[in-house]
């Protein structure tokens, strides 16, 4: 379980925008919530799809803070031209799966088993994310020039 | 005027990310080759892949929340299953007594046998044939403590926060052990000390066990040492 932190505190990173104390408090609740299954279910928590599970608590997490909340973090301050505040600055949804499907490496079905969705529309979106990136990326290339 | 075939993007993207069946790996292959405009796009593709899938590496080193660390170890749930690395922990603990039965405390036993772990109550400490040991030896080189008891150095590392430490191993067999010792003024702490899988003969070489890894990861800054550089922090006196 403990190998798997840094990747979840990556993903939550991108979840957050980049706040680091949310994205701490989403990956321990994220964790409480997993011990909390695998007590009940008596289930065994070394399985392959453990990163999926938690990737799928952590967006849920998130969705229902962002809909229960109005004090968020303020999102991190980057750098405007890197990569980063590119990816930051993506719709919700775009910044989801392109933390799941380009950083975290996760095909489209496993990305659709994390969103309860099918893998078709997670390719779609991907589809989709991945031009919200790169016109981001070019911006940022632009802004950079420009400098 | 040119045929240009075409393609989907969420195709191109797939395939850009490696992710196609191989039968529609090769007719995207075979539109690439009659198309500049495509494999251009592909490159695109590929080269903001890379670019974003790097954008959080530095991330994956940064030291973990305590709350992070506290929930891992399933110490927020109720009653939860006792979780590998709560297993593994407790062994190391069992092991570190068992060390310091078996090895550290002279007894009419092994009169021969070293202080090789002192326990303080800031914690443990390595002895006068361990912190020797720690002191002065190389990766890889074998030396032996007290009656004949092989120890030899894993590997030495530079922790966050500044100051090094080292992964090494003793005794023999089943009764094999590895722990990470980091340098603290003119001593050594004992950080980790846990014993190797007693079901399996434990050769040296084997991996370390979880506890030892855990701790490493959390703990390292960079990469290990080079030879070069672990020989002029030995020849500095750990200075």
């Amino acid at each position: 379980m403990l190998r798997l932190a840094p990747r979840m505190r990556r993903f939550a990173l991108v979840l957050t925008q980049g706040a680091p104390e949310s994205a701490n408090a989403l990956v321990a609740a994220a964790y409480d919530i997993l011990w909390r299954k695998f007590a009940k279910n008596n289930a065994r928590c070394d399985s392959g799809d453990l990163d999926i599970l938690a990737f799928s608590e952590m967006v849920s997490l998130w969705r229902d803070h962002l809909s229960n909340t109005d004090c968020l973090e303020p999102p991190a301050v980057q750098p405007p031209s890197s990569p980063k505040a590119a990816i930051l600055s993506l719709a919700i949804d775009d910044r989801v799966v392109i933390g799941l499907m380009v950083i975290e490496r996760l095909n489209a079905q496993q990305t659709g088993a994390v969103l309860g969705i099918s893998a078709q529309r997670a390719a779609q979106i991907h589809s989709r994310a991945r031009r919200a990136l790169d016109v981001a990326l070019s911006a940022n290339r632009r802004a950079e020039g420009a400098a | 005027m040119p045929d240009i075939p075409f393609v989907p993007e969420n195709k191109l993207v797939a395939y850009a990310d490696g992710f196609l069946p191989p039968t529609e790996m090769a007719e995207v292959e075979a539109a690439l080759s009659r198309s500049p405009a495509l494999a251009k796009r592909v490159a695109r593709i590929k080269q903001t892949r890379e670019r974003a899938a790097a954008a959080f590496d530095d991330t994956l080193t940064q030291p973990l929340a305590p709350e992070i660390l506290k929930a891992a170890g399933g110490a927020a749930a109720p009653n939860p299953r006792p979780s590998l690395l709560w297993i593994s922990i407790a062994l190391a603990i069992m092991a570190v007594g068992i060390f310091i039965g078996r090895v550290s405390v002279p007894s009419t036993l092994s009169p021969n046998s070293p202080h090789l772990v002192i326990a303080t109550s800031r914690g443990n400490y390595a002895g006068p044939e361990l912190t020797k040991f720690l002191d002065t030896a190389e990766s890889g080189q074998q030396m032996q403590l007290g009656s004949n008891i092989p120890a030899h150095i894993i590997l030495t590392f530079a922790v966050r926060g500044g100051g090094a430490c080292r992964q090494f191993e003793v005794g023999l067999e089943k009764s094999l052990m590895s722990g990470v010792a980091c340098r603290e003024a003119d001593d050594w702490r004992i950080e980790v000390l846990a014993r190797h899988d007693s079901e399996a003969d434990s050769p040296a070489g084997t991996p370390a066990p979880e506890p030892i890894n855990v701790m490493i990861d959390s703990m390292i800054e960079g990469a290990p040492y080079e030879a070069e550089q672990e020989r002029a922090i030995i020849a500095a006196r750990w200075k």
